[in-house]
């Protein structure tokens, strides 16, 4: 059965009707908020582990440790978001927004920037009368003004002590960025030559940031070295000439890499696996968990391929997890052990009456055996059946029935590992 | 008797899709014979495999094909999913199955149009790639992507859509297939329509399993065979009407293809109602030791996806066989006797995509 004039209702009603097209290049084109158009990096965030270039499927993304830049071809690019997917520092994002034709492949590449290692000086322009007083009071002379017209600040100069911000009648200023003391302890502070000094407290008086104390009584002279930014307005101020800026012989803070906690590590060998520098080696017969610390970028994948949650990200201080356990241990009532993490709360694990524990030297994971410590115990007044434990155990060893109120280990998948007495929060969980 | 000559057709030509060669024996204007012949855009990306992590290499896998493209990632996952015996949330499985089904819409509306481009109907044309655009919106909001959709990875998808945003899919839905029955009226009606397809390129019953063709070619030669049927991601719960025809002309397949639009959105509909909540993604762990093959139902037909494993993360070997390698003997044996003014219809029935035939 045929018919004719089967698309004429259709082609009346696109007649009379506004078209369903948009002008394009003079209107413009709306993406949904999902949509993959290209990828952008967050500089601040990368750690140059390598992991995006090591899955793109089209080996676009190039990434040098030394010289320590990120390119990429955008027109390589297939917008697949696996990079997105992979990076651990979560530095890179796909936002909306395709990358414009060209008529020759270009590689973009991006550089860290210089990290600000101190506050600036930032400009409230409403309040600012540009008057010059800071100008004036910058023992720098980082800051320029045009009276009545401009304000500017020469950031190489500057080195944050924030005397302007002080100084200014109107609060216009304010220190935007980092703060004084996250300059770290290797750069330059006041330093105090006694033989010179005369106790007067000049300096004191003058420092922007109550760094300086003078104590005439006792005859000292002290510097909160955190507080001093360097800036030179106490030797400026000194009419004895006894105080000089010079770098500070402080140990410098550590670059955060992968910390291993022995207690919890079962030596899988999963993190060594997943390392994209292979800067971890795991040894199961010598029970030894190592890192080259050079090698490690503190990119996380070690820590995300864990199950046991055993490898923290913290400036490389292998020692201090160790002392906090010590100390602890003391105060632990006998017959007990205390794991005590850095932010999380400390799990008590009672151990048998011969299970002296010898210190561990190193990285040795302490004997562990299915006598050595009880199955966790669950106190049935205490526990609310909330099923946290059983989210946390990274062996899916337990089972919680909220409706059943129900409350079951697995006695050959449990390991002991006291995850859930430490996600209890409730203490209902004993190991 | 007329003169014999040789026609060479392809692989560029106006009204050619895809890039596909035929040598055609002509007596005057009937075809005697066709000699097809493919191997101009091979790309190597089976190859690929053994160069990528399994778990990058769904990106690579889904591009095997622009329009099919989720399937084939989808195909990929699934087999080395199987193989290695990890059971993906069946979250993960619903969102599959609505993206395929939205991928088999979308198809079969660019297949539509290009027919009616075809036999020279420019506004019908039109008409069908507007209505397949709202469903390209609906899946670039819920995927990022139009046609390649990059949310498939080994052990579940990496994109959630939340329950309000399908329920407005499941609406849309109602109005592209309210919109897609006013159109189909042109297709299955029409005089002029009905002229250039009835009674052309006919693929007998019995030939069709001879010459082992897939998908709307089969199932327009009446036989009722459906990858779907097996139960594969989220199929086994839902209730799937498999669209048949015995009619085994260029007719019947446009008939079949587009019932098949309407049982696609039925299954939305149906996966959107039945949608569990929960996880859409499970980690895993470890690399894939052995060797599994598994057959989906793309829009063009029965795909077949092979993988096998080695205990690396790289596979030893990926195959796929696509639905129009199959169905290109079966292109052959319905030309012949053909006129040579039907050669573009009897091409575009088979709905050729010569892209991922070759990978």
């Amino acid at each position: 059965m045929s018919s004719i004039l089967t698309f004429a209702g259709i082609a009346l009603r696109n007649l009379f009707s506004p078209p369903v097209t948009s002008r394009y290049p003079f209107e413009p084109a709306v993406y949904p908020k999902a949509s993959r158009g290209h990828v952008e990096i967050n500089m601040n965030k990368c750690v140059f582990c390598g992991i995006c270039s090591q899955h793109c499927p089209t080996e676009t993304i190039k990434v040098d440790r030394t010289a320590k830049t990120w390119s990429m071809n955008r027109f390589d690019c297939v917008q697949c978001q696996n990079c997105v997917n992979v990076c651990p520092k979560s530095a890179l994002t796909i936002v909306p927004g395709y990358f414009a034709p060209g008529v020759e492949k270009v590689s973009e590449t991006f550089e860290k920037p210089a990290p600000l290692t101190h506050a600036v000086p930032a400009l409230n322009d409403s309040k600012c009368v540009k008057c010059g007083w800071c100008s004036k009071k910058c023992p720098k002379h980082a800051i320029t003004v045009v009276p009545g017209k401009g304000w500017s600040v020469n950031t190489s100069e500057c080195i944050g002590c924030g005397l302007c911000a002080k100084e200014c009648a109107f609060g216009a200023i304010e220190m935007e960025g980092a703060p004084a003391a996250a300059a770290g302890s290797g750069s330059p502070v006041a330093q105090v030559s006694m033989d010179k000094c005369k106790l007067c407290g000049l300096c004191a008086k003058n420092c922007p940031n109550s760094a300086i104390t003078v104590d005439r009584k006792a005859k000292t002279w002290t510097l909160k070295t955190e507080d001093c930014v360097g800036c030179g307005v106490c030797q400026s101020a000194c009419h004895f000439e006894a105080i000089t800026i010079a770098a500070a012989p402080a140990a410098p803070a550590g670059e955060p890499v992968a910390n291993v906690d022995m207690s919890k590590c079962k030596l899988c060998g999963l993190c060594a696996k997943n390392c994209p520098n292979e800067a971890i080696s795991v040894d199961r017969k010598a029970k030894t968990w190592t890192l080259k610390a050079e090698d490690c970028v503190g990119c996380g994948a070690c820590a995300a391929a864990c199950h046991f949650d055993a490898i923290t990200i913290a400036p490389a201080a292998a020692a201090p997890a160790a002392p906090a356990a010590e100390e602890k241990k003391e105060a632990a009532a006998p017959g007990t052990k205390v794991i005590a993490l850095p932010g999380r709360r400390p799990v008590t694990i009672p151990l048998k009456a011969d299970g002296e524990e010898a210190p561990v030297p190193g990285c040795i994971r302490p004997e562990y055996n299915a006598e050595f410590v009880d199955l966790p115990q669950c106190d049935r007044d205490k526990c609310k059946y909330c099923g946290l434990c059983m989210k946390k155990c990274p062996k899916s060893a337990i089972e919680v029935g909220r409706k059943e109120k129900f409350w079951e280990v697995d006695n050959a998948e449990c390991v002991r590992c006291g995850v859930c007495a430490e996600a209890c929060p409730f203490g209902a969980l004993t190991i | 008797m007329g003169k014999r000559s040789i026609v060479p057709f392809g692989p560029q030509h106006p009204v050619l899709p895809e890039p596909i060669h035929l040598d055609l024996v002509l007596e005057d204007e009937k075809v005697v014979d066709v000699l097809p012949e493919i191997g101009f855009i091979h790309r190597g990306l089976e190859g690929l495999v053994s160069k990528r992590d399994f778990k990058d290499y769904v990106y690579v896998a889904e591009r095997v094909c622009g329009i099919c493209s989720f399937m084939h990632g989808m195909g990929y996952c699934e087999s080395v999913e199987h193989g290695m015996g990890i059971e993906i949330p069946r979250r993960a499985d619903y969102l599959r199955t609505i993206w395929a089904e939205m991928s088999r819409v979308h198809s079969h509306l660019l297949w539509l149009g290009l027919l009616a481009d075809g036999f020279g109907f420019e506004a019908l044309f039109n008409e069908c790639w507007r209505i397949r655009e709202d469903v390209l919106d609906m899946l670039e909001a819920t995927t990022g992507g139009r046609c390649i959709f990059s949310v498939n990875n080994v052990g579940g998808v990496v994109r959630d859509v939340d329950n309000a945003t399908l329920l407005g899919i499941s609406r849309k839905m109602d109005e592209i297939g309210a919109r897609l029955k006013e159109i189909s009226s042109t297709f299955l009606k029409d005089y002029t329509v009905k002229s250039r397809l009835v009674g052309v390129g006919i693929l007998s019953h019995e030939a069709a399993l001879e010459l082992g063709a897939v998908g709307p070619m089969m199932r327009a030669s009446g036989w009722d065979i459906d990858m779907r049927t097996t139960g594969y991601s989220a199929y086994g719960d839902l209730d799937l009407n498999i669209n048949t025809s015995n009619d085994c002309d260029c007719y019947a397949r446009t008939e079949v293809r587009i019932n098949e639009i309407f049982t696609a959105i039925d299954l939305i509909k149906q996966a959107i109602d039945k949608i569990p909540n929960g996880n859409i993604i499970v980690p895993v762990k470890g690399n894939p030791k052995s060797e599994f093959l598994i057959r989906l139902e793309q829009p063009r037909g029965e795909a077949v996806y092979y993988t096998k494993g080695n205990g690396t993360k790289y596979l030893d070997r990926f195959r796929v066989r696509t639905p129009t390698f199959a169905n290109i003997p079966a292109m052959a044996e319905i030309m012949r006797g053909c006129e040579v003014a039907d050669i573009p219809m009897i091409i575009l029935t088979i709905d050729p995509c010569i892209s991922c035939t070759e990978r």
